[in-house]
């Protein structure tokens, strides 16, 4: 019980605060029995927005806390899909399904790696124009090579066995994507708050002074890069399974990296759950509107980026996110003592008449 | 320990402690490292900089000694901050050298600067506003801590055990400078003097053996900048750091440094010790005017 007890206080701050108990019971809940009662095209999109959701994580952790952009991460996802399909085919390499995945992430983590080194001297547009650079020649190279894409002939991949558990069931598939998505949001928090997570964010937020307190600003913006490599990678993996023959390249072109990026824009770089959130939103509405109204996701996106960067950096989410913080600090600060300050009853006269005009140079709000 | 809790000041201002932060004091000086105690803890020689066809840094030499406080004063545009960012490795020098701690760091990156105790704070505030208090002063913690990222992530052996201490220090420094209540609070939510005070602490969680201070009391009032140069000057003392401070409050920088270097125009008018430094005439008709104010 007490080793229970220390490693309940160990990653406490791994949970959102201010959750009761019973709150991520029923979450835990909703999230899998939903998938008992829901038709197997509901549960399909499920696992399709859980995919998702791996994928634009990758852009949280890049451009919210590593303040980098990509708009190469479509092409990266596309690269690990018909990567992996082809390590599953049978006219492929005819590889198992952890194998295969593991091959389709480390060529996406490879080409991550490649792509982050020149970034190291670049900023802005620049990196922007280069990750652009990366999912063209992708999209003109690997993608329409029939031998990855199937061309317009369509290739078999099936989904896999794991541990025993046969997982071709969409039902039984989508517990797969969730569960990566459940590790993946653990270890983005558990990384977040560790050294190197705040290292990260420091990095993000201002370089001169991170590299100040002894952090390489360089080996931060790599491993950021990285990161979103390795999520790319893993949300191919599963994509390829999930369609049992890898989509079409349109499903991975440059304009599906601004719908990526959509996602976290419109959730706010703060909040990961936020991403998974919005990642079901913009999967589902379409169908759920279906009868209704025709609506491409590409249009939700849009719509997304524009409304996200309007709300600001915090996304939707980031706006309730402060709703409640706020309180809970309003709290605290009136809880400041004044008088626990150190008496600095020393030198500075609040008259000296030099205090203020004299050779009064930086920022004076 | 050299703490009392009535340490004497340049000018005989006696600064006080309280109990729980005397006790925090003592926390804080077990996480630094050694103090450099006497002797030369930085010299720069002859360092000389332009932009183009603008001399920012002519030739200026100066030596930072061990536990004591240095002030670099001179009007604007007199290349103080440039001659910082000289110092601290952001910018590099055209010409002329920089010792610290017996390496030549001319060279060296601003964050391999920071390993081996040279910690600077910013004329702007340089605080990362949505992160928490307790996570900006951890950030200062960074070459505090060990372990890569999965030891990092998984908060397991060493990485965890350094984490918790690490903590144990930033909640001890919140202490020092009055911001243990606030520390779940984000930094954004502060006002602009305690984020000030933030970023004093932050570079005091590094392994800092030599502060750097960029006008610490730039853009807050006249009272708080009186209680932010007293708690700075306490720790200096307290802890036996060697400060060098660029500050525009003229009379607390004559009475709380124990040598002054004044900079016009990128060159190096004058330095001594306060008394000279107020008695000198080029530094009078540069940059004091009439001084029978102070």
């Amino acid at each position: 019980m007490d080793r229970v007890r220390t490693a309940a206080r160990r990653y406490a701050d791994v949970l959102p605060r201010g959750v009761p108990v019973w709150g991520y019971l029923v979450g835990a809940v909703v999230a899998v029995g939903w998938v008992r009662v829901a038709s197997t095209t509901w549960v399909f999109l499920g696992a399709a927005a859980c995919i998702l959701a791996i994928a634009c994580m990758g852009l949280t952790i890049l451009v919210g806390w590593g303040g980098e952009v990509s708009l190469a991460q479509a092409s990266l996802v596309g690269t690990s899909t018909y990567i992996t399909g082809y390590a599953l085919r049978h006219d492929g390499l005819h590889w198992a399904f952890l194998p295969a995945a593991a091959l389709g992430a480390v060529t996406v983590i490879a080409l991550s790696a490649l792509i982050s080194l020149p970034t190291a001297r670049l900023s802005g547009m620049y990196v922007m124009v280069l990750t652009l650079g990366l999912q063209v020649t992708l999209e003109r190279t690997l993608f329409t090579n029939a031998r990855f894409a199937g061309g317009v002939e369509s290739v078999y991949t099936g989904r896999p066995r794991l541990f025993g558990l046969g997982l071709d069931s969409d039902r039984a598939y989508y517990f797969l994507p969730f569960l990566v998505l459940v590790g993946v949001i653990i270890g983005l928090r558990l990384f977040r708050h560790s050294r190197h997570g705040r290292a990260l964010m420091m990095v993000g937020r201002d370089r001169r002074a991170a590299a100040a307190m002894g952090i390489s600003p360089l080996r931060y913006k790599l491993l950021a890069f990285m990161i979103a490599g390795v999520l790319a990678g893993l949300a191919g993996a599963l994509t390829t399974p999930l369609y049992r023959s890898p989509p079409t390249s349109l499903a991975f072109i440059s304009v599906q990296s601004l719908f990526y990026l959509a996602v976290p824009v419109t959730a706010g770089f703060g909040s990961l759950l936020g991403v998974v959130v919005v990642a079901f939103v913009f999967t589902m509405t379409p169908h759920a509107l279906e009868s209704a109204v025709r609506i491409s996701p590409l249009l939700l996106g849009g719509a997304g980026l524009m409304l996200g960067t309007y709300v600001g950096p915090g996304g939707f989410g980031g706006v309730l996110l402060d709703r409640v913080r706020a309180g809970r600090e309003a709290v605290l600060l009136a809880a400041d003592r004044p008088d626990h300050r150190p008496a600095a009853n020393v030198d500075l006269d609040v008259r000296d008449p030099l205090s203020s005009t004299v050779g009064a140079g930086g920022q004076r709000p | 320990m050299t703490t009392t809790t009535n340490k004497m000041l340049a000018g005989n201002d006696a600064l006080q402690w309280t109990e729980g932060q005397l006790g925090a004091l003592e926390v804080l000086e077990a996480a630094l490292p050694e103090q450099v105690r006497s002797g030369v803890v930085l010299q720069a020689s002859d360092l000389s900089r332009a932009f183009g066809g603008l001399r920012a840094l002519s030739g200026v030499s100066l030596t930072i000694e061990a536990a004591r406080t240095t002030g670099l004063i001179g009007p604007n545009g007199a290349g103080k901050s440039t001659f910082f960012d000289v110092l601290t490795g952001f910018t590099a020098p055209d010409t002329g050298s920089v010792t610290a701690f017996d390496h030549d760091v001319t060279k060296w990156a601003p964050w391999k600067r920071a390993e081996i105790g040279m910690a600077r704070t910013f004329q702007a505030n340089h605080i990362a506003t949505e992160l928490t208090v307790e996570e900006n002063l951890l950030i200062g913690g960074h070459l505090r801590l060990s372990g890569g990222l999965a030891r990092n992530a998984l908060r397991v052996g060493r990485a965890y055990r350094d984490e918790a201490a690490a903590r144990a220090t930033a909640a001890a420094v919140a202490r020092l400078l009055d911001m243990d209540t606030v520390l779940d609070v984000r930094a954004g939510a502060l006002d602009f003097g305690a984020q000030r005070r933030i970023e004093i602490g932050r570079a005091l969680l590094g392994p800092a053996r030599l502060l750097l201070l960029d006008e610490p009391t730039a853009g807050v009032d006249a009272v708080e900048a009186a209680r932010l140069l007293g708690l700075i000057k306490q720790l200096q003392v307290d802890l036996g750091l060697a400060v060098l401070i660029i500050e525009h409050h003229v009379r607390s920088v004559l009475r709380m440094c124990d040598a002054i270097y004044v900079l016009e125009r990128g060159e190096l008018i004058f330095s001594g010790v306060p008394d000279e430094v107020r008695a000198n005439e080029r530094v009078r008709a540069a940059y004091l005017g009439d001084t029978s104010a102070i």
